[in-house]
Formats: C-alpha cells, structure tokens, sequence
C-alpha cells in the first residue's frame, strides 16, 4: 500500500505540473535563463584553459628541463633522476662543442652538407613520440652496418632527405698535430615536423654522441672501425662523467617540483616553467571569478526557487488540503512540490544544456581559426553536465524542503471550502 | 493506587464504548471546537452517536458549526484542546465568558470504528499528534463530498474517481463495483472529461462516485446539492443515498434542505443553538435514534 501511496503521489505531481504546463513552462523558462549564461561561462573558461594546458602538454619540450651549465654527471646520478616519480625520461648529454658532426648527401653536384648538431635521443625519448617519429637504432656492427638517425625538418631539407635514405657523418679532429676525419654510414630512421625541432639537430643514438666526443679527445672508437677513421688512444678505464642532460617531467604539474629541487641543489636549469606558472595562474584565477559567480547564482536560485515554490503552495493550497483529506500523510504531501521542483530543475537545466550547445557551436564557429585540430574554445565535458544537473537537482530539493514542510502542514479545513 | 491518567481513561472509554456501542460508526461525547472572531461559533458535541449504515443528515442554521463537526468526524480538524486533554472548559456554574452550558457527562471520547469490533480512539490519535495515522484511517475508510465536488482539478473524472483505489492498490478488486456506482449515477460518458469542463451537477455526481469508489465505512458530505438547482438537488441526493444504502455504507452529511433530506431517507439531527454568558452556543445531541 505504501509504494502505491508514493507512486500516487508522483504521478499526481507530475499530472498537475504538466496540466499548469504554462506555469511549468515559465518556471523552466526562468531556470533555463539563468543557468545558459554560467554554462557559457564556464564552457568558455574550461575550453580556453584546457585548450592552452593541452597546448603545453602536448609539447614535450614545455617538460624538457636541461642543466644552464656544464657539471659533472654519474650514470648513477642519471640512474637516480630517472627513477624520480616526477621524472619521466632522462638521457646524458656529451660536451657540445663535441656533439656536432658534418652531415653529407648525394653525390657530384647533387651532394648536400650540413653541420649539425647532435642530439642524444632513446626509447621513450617523449619529443619523439609526440611526433610519432622513430627512435633510430644503433646497429649490430655499426663499422659496417647504417646506424640510425633521426633529422629536424631544416636538416632533412637542406640536404634533401626523406625517411630511410642514407647519408654519411664525417668527424673531424686535430690530434698530434694533424687533422684526422672518421666516418660513419648512417640511415635516416625518421623526420621531425618543424614544429618539434627548427635548427639543424640530428637525434642519434648515445654511443655515437659518446664515440664522437671520446674521438674528438683523441681516442680510438673501435666499435665503428679503424678502417672508417675511428683510432686513437684507447678509452681510460672507469665512469664517464656527462656534462649535462635532457630531462622530460612526466607532466606540467612535475615540472615546478623538479625545478625546485634541482635549485635546492645549486643546480640552475632551463625549464618552461614560467610558462606553465602563467597558465595555472589564469585556471586559477578564473575559476575562482567562476565559483563567486557560482555562488552569487546559487544564492540567487535558491532564494527564487524557494519563493516560487512557496507562491504554487499558497496558489494550490485547496488541491493540497484535498489531498490531505483524501489521505496522504506528511512525506508524501512533501513530494508533491518537491518532485516538481525537481521536474523544474531537470527540465530547466536540459534546456540550459540545449541551448549552451548552440551557443558553444556558435562561439567555436566564430573563433575557429585561433585554435587548431581538435581545440575549442567553447567546451564542455558529459562528467560537467553531470554534476550541473545533480547541483541544479540538489539546489532545488533544497530550495523547496521549507516550502514542502509547510505544503505537508496545510490544514484541510481551512483551505478545502475556499473556491 | 494512584490517579488514572487522562490516557488511560480515555482508552477505557473507547473500550467501553467499543463494547456497549459496536453497531455506532461514531460515538462522541463532550466534544468542543471553538472558532474565534466576528463569524466565530462554539460548538459542543455532547453527544453524537451514529449507527452503521445509516443516513444522518445533520440540519441547522448558518454558521452554527455543522462544517466544523463533518470535517471533526473526518479526523481532518482537531477538536479543542485543553491541559487535561480534549475534555471542553466547562463548569457547570458557567461563571465566566465563553463558557458552554452545563454538560450530561465532563468525559470526552471519541470512538471511531469503520469496522464493527474495531474501533480506534481519535482523541487519543490527535493526543498523539498523529495526524498521519489519522489521514490514514481517512484514506481507507472515509469519503468525502464537498459543496464544490471537491475534485481534483488536474485528473479526468476517471481519475478521480480511482484515485483512492490506486492509492490502496484495490483498483482492480474494485473495479465492478465502480462501474456500478458509475452506471447508476450515469456519469460514464464523463469519465475522460476534466472538473473545469463539466457542470456542477456532473461535478457533483463525479464526486459522488469518487467519496463511494474505494467501499469507505462512512461518507461525509458537506452541502453536496447545495449548489445545485431544486430538480437536479433531489435527483442526485436520491441516487446518492440509494447507493449508499447499496453498499451499506455510512452517510454524514450537512444541508438545509430538510425536505429534500427527509425525501432521500436521510435522519435529521438537528443542531440547536442556545444563548449562555458568552453569547451563542452550538449543541449537537443526538443518540442515534430521532425523537
């Protein structure tokens, strides 16, 4: 009997609301008018912010972190930055002044040369996968074998290179008083877009960036051949020592952390960090005018819903005592304006949602050419909409449960003789 | 022993009453509700017993408070309240304002019993505060027919109609009946209309069928033809009692027209008004039996 009384009572409330579909639609109406403007609000907020936090995330090199000036670096030490929680990938870097190697192309008056930089790169380098680019590889014998390379856009251009063409790396040293010039085959494994790399780099692999310094210091290298110019001194025995390194955080939020503790040990680095403070401070500092704007709406709601419930209970004060006659205890008398203040809350915030739409539609359609690929400026995701039905909801149960408690007190006899 | 507080007397009361009274639907005594201001009234029930399956019709002039008692009987109004419980503030020297005249008996009870044998103390229940048990009571046992219908204004007369049954889930069990009730107040081609669309004498009729639907012990009607003309009045009063009569059920109702009363059956309980102290009293005496 009980569940019957309560579905009863649903379905009259859903039944009066439906027939004061004016009324209701006015209350909607109202709700609707006031909660678009946040959603746009919000949408516009939530879409610029993610928009440019996506655009730094999605450049590693807004995580890179790289030592201001030389020092003096352990594998150890290495070992135990790359096992940092904050720390997602980390390579060594030789002196620079020895990373450079003459790049040379094609033959006759085809052939193409170009010094370029070197670039220590490895499996999981992060500027290398967010462009999908390959990790070259370095050969079983690399005296004979190609060893893999992987070139900036400028440097693939100027010497007229596409993925897996050959070129040749030429190293040269002045050592006892000569100069002397080894060579390596190489293969370009792949090539970055522009966007990731603009000078003239070549990413290769860390035993060619450690073979061509410890050439460059006069020693002998003889994984890539004597035959291809690679002599020398031998190797002195025990741990190299880097002058640097390449350092990717594991997100934006890791970058400031590390740069921190990097300063804590006298350690100044070159990172982004300025950058990604900008941004965050503007998240923040919207969403703080956001959530005053919130909260001045959400007082402003709630003392409108609370008074407009108030209003329909005088206004159906007879329907009310009638029910009451009719037998409904208290709770279920409560429902009555309680479900339609949600019915209000549902119907006013679907058609907020409706409308936020076309207008995010409209908003992404005027600002289509600042934001590229899948960025908009507008946006809003399904877990928002959510949570502003489950607050409208909320508010409006809230804002009705006085008004409620006195629908539930309405006393028969005085209101069911009133025409 | 100490002193029998004012619970247990009551609930010895009923049980009396229960006992000696188990044919009464109603059985009141000493019951008061006063009404402050200009258009206010004094009224005391001393006694009001109504047997099952009658028709009582309870008559007198405007304002005297007959309202008050209906919506007293359907345990929609609370009947005064003093620190002793629901006894009224009598004193048999009626000294100061606003007293009432001399009462048969100070007890006040108020037994209720929709079922022979089952009788439930009212007082008690407003002593309780229990005005969800008592609009329980209502929802299973009583009907009630308002001078304006009293319908809903946002359901069919359909809906109306079965809004009780639905709520009690006997729609089904009650179905034959209903179509009954419907047939013999020739209604059914107003089922799908809604109480805004229909006259007040099909209105009337409406509410009728919904106060009978759900087979209540006892059915309260305030005025019910009041707003109807003579011809229809007497029509609708006499389809109302004959269904009453057919489905044993209990007929309280309030009207001025004697006649049209006496006609459908209806047993006039009269509601004197008297003069003391304080002005104009109300007094309802009625035994069950007319004079």
């Amino acid at each position: 009997m009980a569940a019957n009384t309560w579905t009863t009572m649903l379905r009259l409330a859903c039944k009066d609301y439906w027939h004061e579909f004016l009324l209701s639609a006015c209350a909607v109406l109202g709700l609707a008018a006031v909660l678009t403007p946040l959603l746009v609000l919000y949408g516009v907020k939530f879409g610029v912010v993610q928009t440019l936090t996506e655009r730094l995330r999605n450049d590693p090199r807004n995580l890179e972190i790289s030592p201001v000036i030389s020092g003096r670096y352990t594998p150890e030490y290495l070992a135990k930055l790359a096992a940092h929680p904050d720390v997602a990938f980390v390579l060594p870097r030789t002196r620079s002044i020895a990373a450079t190697m003459d790049l040379s192309a094609g033959n006759g008056d085809a052939r193409s040369v170009l010094v370029a930089s070197l670039e220590p790169t490895a499996e999981g380098d992060p500027l290398l996968l967010r462009f999908g680019a390959a990790v070259p590889t370095m050969p079983q014998s690399p005296d004979t074998e190609a060893i893999g390379v992987t070139l900036s856009a400028s440097a693939a251009e100027k010497l007229h290179l596409k993925q897996g063409d050959t070129l040749n790396g030429k190293v040269e040293r002045r050592f006892q008083g000569k100069v002397q010039t080894a060579r390596v085959a190489l293969r370009v494994a792949a090539v970055l877009p522009l966007a990731a790399q603009q000078k003239d780099v070549a990413y290769v692999p860390l035993l060619l960036m450690e073979a061509t310094e410890d050439y460059r210091d006069g020693r002998a290298v003889p994984e890539l051949g004597a035959q291809n110019g690679w002599t020398g001194e031998p190797r002195p025995q025990g741990e190299r020592v880097y002058p640097g390194f390449r350092l990717y955080a594991r997100g934006l939020d890791h970058v400031m952390p590390l740069r921190e503790a990097f300063a804590a040990q006298k350690l100044d680095v070159y990172t982004h960090a300025e950058e990604i403070e900008q941004v965050t401070a503007l998240a923040r500092a919207l969403n703080l005018i956001f959530a005053l704007i919130c909260a001045a709406t959400g007082i402003g709601f709630l003392a409108s819903t609370a008074s407009n419930v108030l209003a329909g209970i005088k206004r159906k004060e007879r329907v009310l005592g009638l029910l009451r006659l009719h037998g409904f205890t208290t709770g279920k008398l409560m429902l009555f304006p309680l479900v339609q203040s949600l019915l209000t809350a549902l119907a006013g915030t679907a058609l907020a949602s409706g409308v936020y739409g076309v207008a995010a539609f409209a908003i992404n359609k005027l600002f289509s050419a600042s934001v590229t690929g899948m960025e908009q400026v507008c946006l809003l995701l399904p877990e928002h909409f959510v949570l502003a039905f489950a607050a409208v909801s909320g508010l409006a149960l809230l804002a009705a449960l006085a008004p409620a408690l006195r629908a539930a007190r309405v006393e028969p006899s005085e209101v069911i003789r009133e025409i | 022993m100490g002193q029998e507080t004012g619970n247990s007397k009551s609930l010895r009361h009923a049980v009396m009453l229960g006992v000696l009274m188990s044919d009464m639907v109603f059985s009141l005594r000493n019951i008061g509700k006063t009404r402050p201001g200009d258009e206010g009234f004094r009224l005391r029930i001393e006694q009001l017993d109504v047997p099952r399956g009658s028709l009582l019709a309870l008559v007198g002039p405007s304002g005297c408070g007959k309202s008050t008692a209906l919506d007293m009987l359907a345990c929609a109004l609370s009947p005064d309240m003093t620190p002793e419980g629901f006894a009224l503030p009598h004193k048999p020297t009626g000294s100061g304002q606003g007293d009432l005249p001399h009462p048969a008996s100070a007890a006040a009870s108020f037994a209720f019993s929709p079922q022979a044998g089952a009788s439930t103390d009212i007082l008690a229940a407003w002593r309780r505060g229990g005005t969800d048990a008592l609009a329980l009571l209502r929802l299973h046992h009583l009907g009630y027919v308002l001078q304006t219908g009293g319908l809903l204004p946002f359901l069919s007369a359909r809906e109306n109609i079965v809004l009780r049954c639905k709520s009690l889930g006997t729609l089904a069990k009650r179905q034959e009946a209903i179509t009954t009730i419907v047939d013999r107040l020739g209604i059914g081609h107003l089922l799908g209309h809604y109480p805004a669309t229909l006259s007040v004498g099909e209105r009337q009729r409406v509410a009728i069928a919904s106060a009978l639907a759900h087979g209540p012990s006892v059915v309260l009607a305030d005025e019910p033809t009041a707003a109807l003309d003579p011809g229809h009045a007497a029509n609708v009063l006499r389809l109302f009692a004959e269904l009453a009569r057919q489905l044993s059920i209990t007929v309280v109702m309030v009207t001025h027209n004697l006649e049209q009363a006496r006609q459908a059956g209806f047993v006039l309980a009269p509601v004197r008004v008297e003069q003391d102290k304080g002005g104009s009293a109300s007094i309802l005496h009625w035994t069950g039996r007319a004079a």
